[in-house]
Order: C-alpha cells, then sequence, then structure tokens
C-alpha cells in the first residue's frame, strides 16, 4: 500500500469520516464486549484448564510440577522460567485444538498469563510479540472480572512492566 | 502543529502537559522572532483549510475565499490583533477563530491588502498551494460544518500519516497494509477486503487469528494517536470524547458516499475561479 501514504482524508464524505471516527474509538478490548453468557462460559472453561495439572510430558527433562495445577503454578513466583514456558505452549496447544470460542479464550489466557508470570517473576520476555501487543492484551486481561483476581493482579503488574520498558 | 511532550493515558498523572492550541497561541505572542514565526505557522498550517472551506460556504468565491484565507492568516503572522485578543478563559479557541474570522471577513480593506501581507519568512501551506476544490458532499454543508469538516480531515490525514511512518520505521508495513486492506479502504471506497485467508497466505502469516490481532493492535493504536491529536484542541483530557462525539455528530448527517479523489491545484495549474 505503498501510495496510501499520499492519500488525504479531504474528499471523504461527512459520514465516512465520522465512520472512520467511530472506528478509531469503538472499543477493540474483548472485556468491553463480553457477553454475560460468555463471561459465564469462559469462566468455567478457565476454572477447568487452571484446575488441571500441567501434562507431564510438556515439562523439560528433570523438572517436575509436583502435581501443582496450572492455577498455582501461575500464582508461584518460584515457578521455574522453563516451566512457566512449557505452560505457555500448552495454552497455544490449547487454543489450537479449541472447539469453542470460550474454550480458545480460556486456553489463551493460560498463554499470556504464563508470558506475563515469566516478565513479573523472573523479568523475562518470553514472546517475540511487540510490547505494546502485550500491555494490551494484559491491559485486557487485567479488566476481565470473571478471570480470578491473583491472574489479574499478575496481568496489571505485568502491563505495567511492559511499558515502562518500552519507554 | 502542537508539539506533545509525553504521550499519556487519558487521564492519567501526566494529565495536563500536553500542548494544546492555547500553548501554541501563547507562543505566537512571543517577543522571540523565531518561536513566534514557528507558532504561527503552526496554526496556519493546521487552519488555513478549516479557514478557507468556512469562507467558501460563507459564500465567498473560490479567489476571495483564497485571498481572505491568505490575508486573515497574514494578519494573524504580522499584526499579531487577533492573536492578542486570544484568551483561553474565554472559551474555546475554535469560538474564538471564528468570530475572529467573521470580523476579518467583513473589513474590507484587508481583504484588499491581503495579497501584501506577508511575513518574511510565508507561511506554511500558503506558499504552494493555491485552490482546493470542495468536495460535492460540503456543498450542502454550513461554514461550520465545513469548517469542523476540514478540522477533522486534517487531524485524521495527520494521524494516518503518523502511523503509516511509525509502521514503517518499525519494518511492520503488514501490519499497515491489513489495516489500510480491512478497514480504510472499506470504509474509503465500500470495498470490500479480500478474504482473511487469501490474504493471510499473501502476507505469510500462518495463523488468520496472528491477522486479527494485528489488525486490533493497529486499530488501537490509530484510536490512542487520534486522542491525542484532538486533544490540542480541547482543555482538558476528559473534553477529547466530547470533542470527537460533536464531530461525529456535526459531520454524520451528511450524505454518504464513494469519495471522489481530492484534487489541489497548484498556482500554476489553475489560474480559473470557480466560484
Amino acid at each position: 500500500m505503498d501510495e496510501n501514504h499520499e492519500e488525504t482524508t479531504f474528499g471523504m464524505t461527512g459520514e465516512q469520516i465520522s465512520r472512520l471516527l467511530a472506528f478509531a474509538l469503538e472499543p477493540t478490548s474483548p472485556s468491553d464486549e463480553d457477553s454475560p453468557e460468555l463471561s459465564r462460559t469462559a469462566r468455567e472453561a478457565l476454572g477447568d484448564l487452571l484446575s488441571q495439572p500441567l501434562p507431564s510430558r510438556l515439562l523439560p527433562s528433570g523438572l517436575r510440577a509436583g502435581g501443582q495445577s496450572v492455577q498455582e503454578l501461575l500464582q508461584n513466583p518460584r515457578t521455574p522460567l522453563r516451566v512457566l514456558k512449557a505452560v505457555k505452549e500448552h495454552g497455544k496447544a490449547l487454543s489450537r485444538r479449541a472447539d469453542h470460542r470460550t474454550e480458545s479464550i480460556a486456553a489463551t489466557i493460560v498463554y499470556y498469563a504464563a508470558i506475563a508470570c515469566a516478565r513479573l517473576f523472573h523479568a523475562q520476555m518470553i514472546s517475540d510479540q511487540p510490547v505494546e501487543r502485550l500491555a494490551d492484551v494484559f491491559g485486557t486481561q487485567a479488566k476481565r472480572r470473571w478471570v480470578p483476581a491473583e491472574l489479574r493482579e499478575v496481568f496489571a503488574k505485568a502491563k505495567v512492566l511492559v511499558q515502562s520498558a518500552n519507554r | 502543529m502542537a508539539r506533545w511532550r509525553d504521550e499519556t493515558d487519558m487521564g492519567g498523572e501526566n494529565r495536563g502537559f500536553e500542548e494544546t492550541l492555547w500553548n501554541v497561541v501563547q507562543d505566537a505572542q512571543s517577543d522571540d522572532p523565531a518561536r513566534q514565526q514557528k507558532a504561527l505557522n503552526e496554526l496556519a498550517t493546521l487552519y488555513w483549510k478549516p479557514v478557507y472551506c468556512y469562507l467558501r460556504r460563507r459564500g465567498h468565491r473560490n479567489e476571495a475565499a483564497k485571498d481572505l484565507t491568505q490575508g486573515f492568516l497574514a494578519d494573524i503572522a504580522l499584526d499579531g490583533g487577533l492573536i492578542q485578543g486570544a484568551d483561553p478563559q474565554k472559551g474555546r479557541f475554535r469560538t474564538f477563530l471564528l468570530t475572529a474570522l467573521d470580523h476579518y471577513a467583513v473589513s474590507q480593506h484587508r481583504k484588499e491588502t491581503a495579497q501584501k501581507r506577508m511575513p518574511p519568512g510565508g507561511l506554511a501551506s500558503l506558499d504552494d498551494t493555491e485552490s482546493l476544490d470542495l468536495p460535492p458532499d460540503l456543498e450542502t454543508a454550513t461554514p461550520s460544518q465545513a469548517f469542523d469538516y476540514a478540522c477533522a480531515t486534517e487531524v485524521l490525514d495527520r494521524v494516518l500519516a503518523e502511523l503509516r511512518q511509525e509502521h514503517e520505521q518499525n519494518n511492520e508495513m503488514m501490519y499497515w497494509e491489513l489495516f489500510v486492506t480491512r478497514f480504510l479502504h472499506p470504509i474509503r471506497y465500500g470495498a470490500q477486503p479480500p478474504p482473511l485467508q487469501t490474504q493471510c497466505r499473501e502476507l505469510g502469516i500462518a495463523d488468520p487469528k496472528d491477522a486479527s490481532n494485528i489488525v486490533t493492535t493497529v486499530k488501537r493504536r490509530f484510536g490512542a494517536a487520534l486522542r491525542r491529536h484532538f486533544r490540542q484542541f480541547v482543555q482538558t483530557d476528559e473534553d477529547v470524547q466530547e470533542e470527537i462525539d460533536r464531530l461525529m455528530t456535526e459531520l454524520s448527517g451528511r450524505p454518504a458516499g464513494p469519495s471522489p479523489a481530492p484534487r489541489i491545484h497548484t498556482r500554476r495549474q489553475n489560474t480559473s475561479d470557480d466560484g
């Protein structure tokens, strides 16, 4: 779209300008759009995922999760970085296999929670995504009332960290 | 255009540190010639098109509107009288400017001497651009709507140019291309965006979800930049949304349709008075 930088919006109709303004300002955060039904089903799906232990086959050799649930791993500052990376891959795999939107949302939260924990507990980035994108996602999850409070706190703190590192 | 010291969240702790147009006005009143010239050029660059459109919808023909626009902005630059009367305590800059413009437009002697009154360095935007065809959509607009329309397009042009440059500098042109084809062109031309799967293949994006995330990210940046630019028109962060809502209300009553390509004529290209 190389020629686009030479375009101007002068010439568009007032209606089009208005639509462009409205488009820019409409909420992009899923938290703003979650219906009560989606919130309920996603909370259940996330609860299921968080309560299960991390499959041992995903753990790096020589490491044990000690039977801890995914939620316990995500809330424990001493969870090794390699385990958090495994949790992240676990979330990604579950997201790909998800049959329903709520399952995908829940798996995605696990995925980003692992990234947030790595940043918060180990000062490490385990994602190549742009920091702006991560800050957006962390901020979105921190606002979702149906996400467990402990995880929301992790997301909120991680958001501040990635934003400050980006300045 | 106004300069920005910091990018702040809405209502964040740095609230109030952004520069508004009133700060630029204060610079325009400065005793420092360089500072004054810079500020005046900022005002002229931002407002020549809105002032011109306003005057056209006030009933001034093309040539007269051009002369008045140039004269009005030059008057601000040379006399400073209009600017000296500007006081942020008295209300919005838009109101002040349009009142001053109305007064100026009825003053024939200023109009007659407009061409002769230019600061030594000239004024940005007026030197190389002579006239602008009004879009058909403005043919039935009120002067105030025409002014707001031109202000909105000026800000949007700046925001979009800034966004494009940002993505280019960050080697994220793929982000920009997705945003343009999926949102800008559909709004502008009524074009259907290509199927996401097809576009992902063309751009080498493995998962359409990634493409959706990218578009969301650019859209969020677009919204943030737009708010930041509109902040210069209002006194507080809280007023930004109100100002944009006002503009949308003002503009959305105008008929929709495919937009023609805008035509900007230089002095050499166009000498006719289209009325």
